[in-house]
This record gives structure tokens, C-alpha cells and sequence, in this order.
């Protein structure tokens, strides 16, 4: 197939003008395939602060003027969790492709709906899973496709962080618009270590804790655990709420039947000692937003986006039972949460 | 002041006999010890006995009692058949003999429990028990920063501790190497076990691996992954590859890793870790012969042994159950105020 000079872009809509929303621009930016012809924010300050950033985009706070419009193909999502299945739903509707960011919606039954939803119509549907498109993890699956330590049966992976959602005000904070950490960060490990594994989760079990404050209404800290056919066990860790607040520690541990993987905190980043203390210099990764935007415009002609509407909806099971795990302390099976189609698919 | 060592026992999980792999190397190492004589207990180990004292030279007594029955011997070293420990301990205690004991000290708390009440009747005995990670360099200073408030209160804790090769144990690696990263959990914590839940890792029966869910009192939990994976290059079978201990602290987060390379050697056919100083069953007999000498506890001993022992009995039930189940009885918390200073 081949891409002449003449080839149109397409034209991508961005609903959400917060701080991934930057990462989204930045890809689309640097890409000849696409180009953004309006950016949509509730807040009109905000939308045009984006507008300025990004070469003058018209902007609008009407989504739906936005994605009516004719030159506008695809729409790249990054509201408050809680908005997604409704602006997915009207860029359906319009008969957009869409890029959301994670989670994919906030309940199984929205998530669901709208992988048939997009599937039936012959559009795109495609979930933010951006860890799949970051060095670390690309490299962490290949290792595991060529078989290098056989057949996975414990997978460890931990992102520990400090608080970084701002005060109370952050939307985050409030599960009525988050969905709770599960939703909104959970995901993230949930997907990779289902991707890496490459066997159906069969359960969830899982805890949380409130390092950074009792009162918040969230779990800053989660631990969740996975268990898949066959006796494979992945152990999750996503936290906001280490100390010190400076904390950037990712760990990983794969053992399979004939070995052992591990990827230590900082093994990729250059470690300085200065008067402060001791930091790391992250080293200069590949894009990821742009592998996984071209995955995405790949899809819409036929191509397979990094992780599918099918992938995004497991995901929102998984979690989903982890909160619930969370708060009766026990397992959850994931055929409570969500019909055997859905969790049948895990690949 | 050269103690005279016995030897009862050349038994353990599986085939295990560290006796002959581990205590006796250990204690010919150390000028304060000398092995005088050994034993059997019974027929299952009286090969591997045989074997021992034909090798060091040693003469071989009939069975336990023409063994305790040598007023020279003042300390033994017991490698009993599992099964059966319990009840051997008690009676050594009872009969007024120093021990050190292989781990697991007994199977289950209950058999534990009955060699503490022959222990309570003689205070003057030591019994130690082979928790010998705890005697690991990195780990004290450790312990003794957390315990400051290093890291603020702990409030959880990530442990993995794996072996690569060697033959899998058929009682399972639950009982064989979880006491390990139990033990060294509770070292670190101290704060009692109160909920166990465990999963079991990979399709055998018993697993090769195990996950533990543990919630302490406080609010404080803890997650181990235990277990034996493949051989490994540069690892010997059975030896240790992962031994790490992240706590995480209301006011700061560390990682004690006790298998963390000091020294690398590697050659064109060749690739091993090693730790610097000497070995931690070295430190172990050193402690127990420290122990004798000075009258005052060992570094493990039969509490040690108990609080893990509550944890794997519990964490036995819950692999069964397939849900989480209660330490019982309630743990004593075992950090006594009276030592702080």
C-alpha cells in the first residue's frame, strides 16, 4: 500500500484539553498522517491556552459542532473518566473513529455496548492502553513471545509514584467522576500484565489503602491481584501515595517454567548524586504516544490499534472487580462481573 | 571454651539432609565447636548417618539416648525426620541439652507449642533454630533503621524469595521455603499476622510457587511470592535468587535485598553472585555457640519458630479453602518493649 504525498490527513477532534491531552497533541503534531482541526474543553480558558500551544487550532466548547463537522474523521478523547461513554456514544453518532483515553467507560455494560456499538458500524474503537506502546513493556512482551523464559506463571509489576492529582478539587479524587483509582490507573497494569501473560483472567483479588489521607474517597494505593486459566498469578502494584512525593519506582518480575526476568527500579535511568540526594536520569525512550496514534489510524482502514475495544472493556471488568474485591475482601470471579464473551476474550 | 557438638538426625523436607550439607561443614569451620559423636533417628536416616560418620571420622551411637547418654556431649544439632521433631525436641530440652535445630523447628504450631512447654521448665537451654537469613549482613542495620523510623511506620510490605533448581520438596514449598520470607517478614514488621490468604502458582500439585496475602493488626499488610523456579546459570541448584524485602513507610520506602549481587564474577563459562563476608549458617553456629556462652537468647528461637509456623498453618488452610482464613489463635505480638532501650 502505499502513502503518496497527496494522501489527505485525517482529521482528529481533541475533547479535553487537560495534561495527557498535551502528550495526544504533541504525536498528532509530528504526525503527516493526521492533523488536528479542533480542540473541544468545557472550560473556554483552557481550550484556548491549547488553542495557542497548538498552532492556533480552532477551538470550540460545543462537542458537538466539533465532531458535526465534516473535515473532523476521528476523535481523540480525554475527559473526566466519567464522560467517556456518553462522548463516545455521540461520536458514534457522528460515525467518528475514537481514541479514548483509559478506562475505555466506567461500567462493564457501557464498555461493552460500545465495542459492539463501533464493531457493527465498521469504525475504530480503540483504548489509550499506552503501556503497551512504551519501550519497557514492548520489550518485556518480545521477550516473552520468543519464549526466552517459557511459559509465564508469576508476573510482578509495580508503578510506585507520590501524590501528584493536586488537592481536593482534583477530579480524581471524587469516584463519581474517576470511577476510582481502579478505573482510572488500574487499568494500565491490569492490561499489561494480561497482554504479557497471554492466558484469560479467571479472578481478581484484591486491596487498597489511603497512604496520602484516611478521608480521601479513593484508594491512592492498590494492590491487585490476578489469576489466570491454567495457574498463572500476576501481582499489581499502582500507587499515588508513596513517599517520599518524588518517587518514580517501576519494578517488574516475570517467572516462567524455564526462567526468570526481572527489570529492577531505575535499571534504565542514569543515577546523579548532587547536594539534594540522589535522582535518576530517565534515558531517551521512543514515542509511544505516536506508535500507539499510528496503531490507531492504521485501524481505521483495517489495521489493529494497540489494544482493541474488546481489550478496553476487559480491562474495565478487571477493574471493576478489584473494587469490589477491594471492599469484601474476598476474590472476585470475573464471570460475576462480566459475561463469558467478554471475559472469554482475553488474549 | 570448646563445646562438644552431637549430631542427631540426618533428615528434612524431602531428601534433604543439612545436616551433612550444612551444619557439620559449618560447625568444622568453627574452632569452638567440636563434633563428637553422631546418631540416626531411625531407620530412614541411618544410611545418610552412616555415611556422616564414616566421612568426619566420628564414632556412630546406637540411637538418641546412647547419644544423650554421653555426659560429654553438651549441645546437639538436630536434623530429625519432620514428622517427628517436635516430640524429639521436647526431649532433648527435658533432658537438659543445648539445641539447634534445623528448620522447620516442627511441622505445625501445636507441635511447636509442646516444645516451648518443655522449654518454659528449662530456662537454662538453648534452643535455637535454623532461621539463619536473619543472620544476613544487610539485614540487622536494616531492621535497626526501620525501626527507628527510618521510613516513618511501615505500612506494607513486598516480599519475593525464590530458589532456582534443585528437587521440588513433596511436602510442598509452602512448608519448605516459605518460612524463609515469613520469617524475615515478621523480623522486620513485628507487627502480628491476623489473615492469611494464598494462592497457589503455576498448574503443579503441590505448587512450585505460592503467593501470600497477609493482613497484620495496624492496618498493615503484606504480599510474599515464594518459591523454586528453573535452574538458572550461575546459580547452584537450590541456591537463592530472590530475597527482597520493600517496605513502604508513611515518610519514606526501602528495599532490603539480601540476594543483591556485591560481588560479580564472570568468565567465559562462568557467571556468579556473591555476597562479601561469610556465610549466613556460619553466622548462624557462631550465634547459637554465642548463645551458650553467654546465657541470653539466640537470634531465632522457639517463638520465631511459632509466629511462622501460625502463618504457613494458616496459609495451609487457606490453599485448601481457596479463601482467605484467620491466624489461630490470635498472634502475641512479639516485640517486647523492655528490649528498646
Amino acid at each position: 500500500m502505499s502513502e503518496t504525498a497527496a494522501a489527505p490527513r485525517i482529521g482528529v477532534v481533541v475533547v479535553g484539553t487537560g495534561v495527557i491531552a498535551n502528550l495526544h497533541l504533541a504525536a498528532l503534531r509530528a504526525s503527516r498522517r493526521a492533523e488536528v482541526v479542533r480542540l473541544v474543553d468545557v472550560n473556554p480558558a483552557r481550550a484556548a491556552a491549547a488553542s495557542l500551544a497548538n498552532g492556533g487550532a480552532p477551538w470550540t466548547t460545543d462537542l458537538q459542532e466539533a465532531i458535526g463537522d465534516p473535515g473532523c474523521q476521528a476523535v481523540v478523547v480525554c475527559t473526566p473518566n466519567s464522560t467517556h461513554a456518553s462522548i463516545a456514544r455521540a461520536c458514534l453518532d457522528a460515525g467518528r473513529h475514537v481514541l479514548m483515553e483509559k478506562p475505555m467507560a466506567t461500567t462493564v455494560a457501557d464498555a461493552m455496548e460500545l465495542s459492539a456499538g463501533f464493531r457493527e458500524r465498521g469504525l475504530s474503537l480503540a483504548a489509550a492502553h499506552t503501556h503497551r506502546a512504551y519501550d519497557y513493556s514492548r520489550t518485556v512482551k518480545q521477550s516473552i513471545d520468543e519464549g526466552t523464559v517459557g511459559v509465564p506463571r508469576l508476573i510482578r509489576m509495580s508503578l510506585l509514584g507520590g501524590w501528584i492529582w493536586g488537592d481536593w478539587r482534583a477530579w480524581v479524587t471524587r469516584p463519581e467522576l474517576s470511577g476510582g483509582h481502579p478505573l482510572h490507573n488500574g487499568v494500565h497494569l491490569l492490561d499489561t500484565v494480561t497482554w504479557w501473560m497471554g492466558r484469560r483472567p479467571v479472578a481478581v483479588r484484591a486491596r487498597g489503602a489511603r497512604p496520602t489521607s484516611a478521608a480521601l474517597r479513593i484508594d491512592d494505593y492498590l494492590e491487585m491481584v490476578v489469576t489466570y486459566a491454567d495457574g498463572g498469578v500476576a501481582v499489581c502494584e499502582m500507587s499515588r501515595g508513596h513517599r517520599p512525593g518524588g518517587i518514580a519506582q517501576r519494578d517488574l518480575l516475570v517467572v516462567g517454567d524455564s526462567g526468570l526476568l526481572t527489570m529492577r527500579d531505575g535499571a534504565d535511568a542514569t543515577p546523579v548524586l548532587t547536594e539534594s540526594g540522589v535522582s535518576a536520569i530517565p534515558a531517551q525512550g521512543s514515542d509511544a504516544f505516536a506508535r500507539q496514534l499510528d496503531a490507531w489510524l492504521d485501524s481505521m482502514s483495517g489495521g489493529a490499534p494497540l489494544a482493541t475495544s474488546v481489550d478496553g472493556a476487559l480491562a474495565v471488568a478487571m477493574a471493576v472487580a478489584v473494587d469490589e474485591s477491594i471492599r469484601s475482601g474476598e476474590t472476585v470471579p470475573l464471570d460475576r462481573v462480566g459475561p463469558e464473551a467478554l471475559v472469554g476474550a482475553g488474549r | 571454651m570448646t563445646l562438644n557438638v552431637g549430631l542427631l538426625g540426618f533428615a528434612g523436607f524431602g531428601g534433604q539432609d543439612h545436616q551433612s550439607t550444612m551444619y557439620v561443614p559449618a560447625l568444622q569451620r568453627n574452632p569452638r565447636a567440636r563434633v563428637t559423636v553422631a546418631a540416626s533417628v531411625d531407620a530412614s536416616d541411618r544410611q545418610a548417618a552412616a555415611s556422616a560418620a564414616a566421612r568426619w571420622s566420628l564414632p556412630l551411637a546406637a540411637d538418641v539416648d546412647a547419644l544423650l547418654a554421653d555426659p560429654a556431649v553438651d549441645a546437639v544439632v538436630v536434623c530429625a525426620p519432620v514428622a517427628r521433631r517436635g516430640e524429639i525436641l521436647a526431649d532433648i530440652v527435658d533432658r537438659g541439652r543445648h539445641v539447634l535445630a534445623d528448620k522447620p523447628l516442627a511441622l505445625t504450631a501445636p507441635e511447636i507449642r509442646a516444645v516451648r512447654t518443655a522449654a518454659t521448665e528449662r530456662p537454662e537451654v538453648v534452643v535455637a533454630v535454623a532461621h539463619h537469613r536473619r543472620l544476613h549482613p544487610t539485614l540487622a542495620p536494616a531492621v535497626a533503621a526501620i525501626a527507628a523510623g527510618r521510613v516513618g511506620l511501615p505500612w506494607n510490605l513486598q516480599a519475593d524469595f525464590m530458589v532456582a533448581g534443585g528437587a521440588m520438596v513433596p511436602e510442598g514449598e509452602l512448608r519448605n521455603l516459605g518460612l524463609y520470607p515469613v520469617d524475615l517478614t515478621l523480623v522486620i514488621l513485628e507487627v502480628p499476622v491476623e489473615r492469611v490468604h494464598a494462592f497457589a502458582v503455576g498448574p503443579d500439585t503441590p505448587p512450585s510457587s505460592v503467593l501470600l496475602l497477609l493482613d497484620h493488626a495496624n492496618g498493615v499488610t503484606s504480599t510474599i511470592t515464594v518459591g523454586r523456579a528453573a535452574p538458572l546459570l550461575g546459580t547452584a541448584p537450590g541456591g537463592i535468587v530472590l530475597d527482597r524485602y520493600r517496605v513502604s513507610g508513611t515518610h519514606g520506602t526501602t528495599t532490603v535485598d539480601l540476594a543483591r549481587p556485591a560481588l560479580e564474577v564472570r568468565t567465559a563459562d562462568r557467571y556468579e553472585t556473591t555476597w562479601t563476608g561469610g556465610s549466613t549458617v556460619d553466622a548462624l553456629v557462631a550465634d547459637w555457640l554465642d548463645a551458650i556462652e553467654q546465657g541470653r537468647p539466640p537470634a531465632a528461637g522457639i517463638a520465631a519458630a511459632l509466629a511462622v509456623a501460625e502463618v504457613l498453618d494458616a496459609a495451609e488452610r487457606s490453599l485448601a479453602s481457596g479463601r482467605p482464613e484467620p491466624v489461630s489463635p490470635p498472634q502475641a505480638p512479639t516485640h517486647d518493649p523492655k528490649d528498646d532501650a
